[in-house]
């Protein structure tokens, strides 16, 4: 019975072994061969007496750093197919799609306890108020407490006393017009006896600008031309960038564009060149993100809002677009020529 | 006389140009230093600083360096009293006026991406020619934020219930708990806010990633530190991943170690312009800008995919089972083995 169970264990074992080592092949090669792929090491590692018995081959292939560059090459030299202002939107370009996302950071505290604040968003824009929540496990705490405070000057702001609700405390705060930059949100409590203060930043601005309205698309060369008119209260090098979608929500394209402004009534021209509408629209221009930028270094970067989420753009036709391919300037076909060199040819 | 000084400056500045990478001249952005934040060192000791940093391999290859120090914000006193001054300098000397190569270290990189993002329109405002970076090379870059500083912020702000092992963690890193007046770049390594500094400069400067997987703090702070890390940057931010998470490898198709395997967890999506270069088990934060050979490397871009979608990837050998049951494939960088990561793109760059 006992021999039985031994070769039944060993048999698994066996099975396991080798579902580990090869039930997530390689994927099959389909692009450029590098110079030397030839295995240059056997290596074995075995077990020569008695169990249990591992016998692992090593196959080792060696490659040239140049063949690195080489793959890297390719990839920057498509990108450089696109212009830097229209560049192609994936569903995983997560940072992209969602700029404004809060990224919780968990604390771990005594006896395997952890407390976390969590915010719904990164950016504010005064009027918005500011929701905070503290989600706490393993610890039993109490006289949970917010205060806000002015991350450069470290001037408190606002306090709020946190409520329990089911599984977490919170609290909002109402904002004010004379915030403009990173703040701290204080959360502090008290267990067993002992006070804890955890913290995050973010950032609250009172728009210097405003994004009043989208005009009808229009059309030059081969970039598909989108008005954005704009309301601006404090002059200065503003950056627009806006992600162009279908109307079915499939992202096509980050759309950059940055220019000097005015105070008053002001225009940026986002363009979306025609080799990043792979469909007919009309397309959304959502996630606009309006930035004042530093004119000088040390000047902060202040930003603008916008009146509406989301512009629906009726585009009728792409046919009044030109098929012409964007050219890379001199200094990105410097960058490209670099990398080809490194890759050695 | 502060004529004649500069123009000695600027002369020592350009024939002290002894290396390049692929012919470019080299620039040299540091990263945190945690004493710093208790000795707050200016002038001449930020230079002195900067020098020690780099001098294990790159002090010796460079044209110049961008020194900051570690108690200030990058967007704030680093950016105009530390990098404005050499960027300015940079650009009057012409050193990288047909190009030139930064190679960044840890909080380099995020200090680099504001620079990217600003640098032109900084020095064309005062009537300067913008400096021509030709690619950057950032090793253990930190771009992405790193979980430790949030933590040694949180733990600055009073540590009654905080974890032991946490503080062990921390003070392993730092060599001290930092007070809650004297957190400065910290506040920008934390990870909501390095990932929203400069998310996309307008220069498509290509930023290439050397990557290690190894410890100098015995995995402790690891413990603290999402998927694989280096013992300070977890994997997301130095991998360049377009997402804070666990990720286990830059790759999806090599782990750190050189075992081409599918991994499940390996980042696939990156920050606009960041490529995967190398990767390796066995380099700690710091032993990636160093010259000592810890392990084999291996390339951590056999796969890449095109901005449409597209994957381009390296042909490895045609996939043998024979008769054997175990066994594990391997791709690993020729010379790795007697080369330390730095030295190994140096050279190919020679």
């Amino acid at each position: 019975m006992k021999a039985k169970l031994f070769v039944v264990m060993l048999l698994l074992i066996v099975t396991l072994f080798w579902w580990w080592n090869w039930s997530e092949p390689v994927p099959t090669a389909v692009m450029p061969r590098p110079e030397v792929q030839q295995p240059e090491k056997v290596h074995q590692e075995a077990a020569s007496a008695g169990p249990p018995v591992r016998l692992t081959v090593r196959h080792t292939e060696r490659t040239e750093l140049r063949d690195s560059f080489r793959l890297l090459a390719q990839a920057y030299a498509e990108e450089l197919s696109y212009p830097p202002y229209s560049r192609p939107l994936l569903p995983e370009d997560e940072a992209l799609l969602r700029p404004n996302d809060f990224i919780p950071q968990t604390v771990p505290l005594i006896e395997g306890a952890s407390a976390t604040v969590i915010l719904d968003k990164y950016r504010f824009s005064y009027p918005e108020s500011v929701y905070v929540r503290l989600e706490v496990s393993g610890l039993d705490v109490y006289d949970v407490r917010l205060q806000l405070t002015d991350e450069v000057t470290d001037k408190p702001l606002q306090t709020a006393v946190m409520q329990r609700s089911d599984r977490h405390w919170a609290a909002r705060v109402a904002g004010e017009a004379s915030w403009q930059g990173p703040l701290l949100v204080k959360v502090s409590f008290q267990a067993k006896g002992r006070k804890q203060q955890l913290q995050a930043g973010i950032f609250y601005s009172n728009p210097v600008a405003t994004v009043i309205a989208v005009s009808e698309p229009g059309s030059a060369g081969s970039d598909l031309t989108i008005p954005v008119k704009l309301d601006v209260r404090q002059a200065g090098y503003y950056r627009l960038r806006a992600n162009l979608f279908t109307a079915d929500r499939q992202p096509l394209a980050v759309l950059t564009q940055t220019q000097y402004l005015q105070n008053g009534s002001g225009e940026l021209v986002l363009k979306a060149h025609k080799s990043v509408l792979s469909a007919e629209g009309p397309y959304l221009l959502t996630t606009l993100l309006l930035e004042r930028r530093p004119a000088i270094p040390g000047e902060p970067t202040l930003y603008g809002d916008s009146a509406q989420a989301e512009y629906q753009l009726e585009v009728h036709s792409l046919s009044s677009l030109s098929n012409e391919t964007w050219q890379p300037d001199e200094q990105e076909r410097q960058r490209l020529q670099f990398l080809q060199q490194m890759a050695g040819g | 006389m502060k004529t004649w000084l500069g123009l000695v400056a600027a002369v020592l500045l350009t024939t002290s140009a002894q290396a390049a990478v692929g012919g470019y001249p080299v620039i040299l952005v540091h990263g945190f230093q945690p004493d710093n934040l208790a000795s707050r060192p200016t002038g001449h000791q930020v230079s002195t600083n900067g020098e020690q940093y780099w001098e294990a391999f790159w002090r010796d290859r460079a044209d110049a360096r961008i020194d900051w120090p570690s108690q200030e914000r990058i967007a704030g006193r680093v950016a105009s009293d530390y990098a404005w001054p050499k960027l300015q300098q940079l650009s009057r000397n012409g050193i990288c006026a047909d190009g030139c190569i930064v190679v960044t270290h840890s909080t380099g990189d995020l200090v680099t991406r504001y620079i990217l993002d600003n640098q032109a329109l900084w020095l064309q405002n005062a009537g300067l020619q913008p400096l021509n970076i030709v690619a950057t090379f950032d090793f253990a870059g930190a771009g992405g934020g790193v979980e430790l500083a949030d933590l040694a912020v949180n733990v600055a702000g009073g540590s009654g219930l905080i974890d032991t092992t946490l503080r062990l963690a921390l003070s392993l890193w730092m060599g001290q708990i930092p007070s809650p007046a004297n957190i400065g770049v910290l506040n920008d390594l934390r990870v909501n806010t390095a990932r929203q500094l400069a998310v996309l400069p307008d220069d498509r400067v290509p930023r290439l990633r050397f990557v290690g997987a190894g410890s100098d703090f015995q995995g402790i702070t690891g413990a603290f530190l999402p998927g694989e890390d280096d013992g300070v940057v977890a994997s997301h931010s130095s991998c360049g991943a377009s997402r804070a998470g666990s990720f286990d490898s830059c790759s999806r198709t090599v782990a750190f170690n050189g075992r081409l395997a599918s991994q499940s967890n390996g980042v696939s999506s990156f920050m606009p312009y960041h490529y995967p270069m190398l990767m390796s088990e066995g380099y700690s934060h710091n032993a990636v800008i160093g010259d000592v050979a810890r392990d084999e490397v291996t390339a951590a871009n056999s796969r890449l995919s095109y901005q449409n979608g597209d994957s381009l990837q390296f042909a490895t050998y045609e996939e043998k089972r024979g008769w054997w049951v175990f066994g594990a494939n391997y791709m690993l960088v020729r010379h790795s083995a007697n080369n330390s990561m730095s030295a190994l793109v140096y050279q190919a760059a020679d």
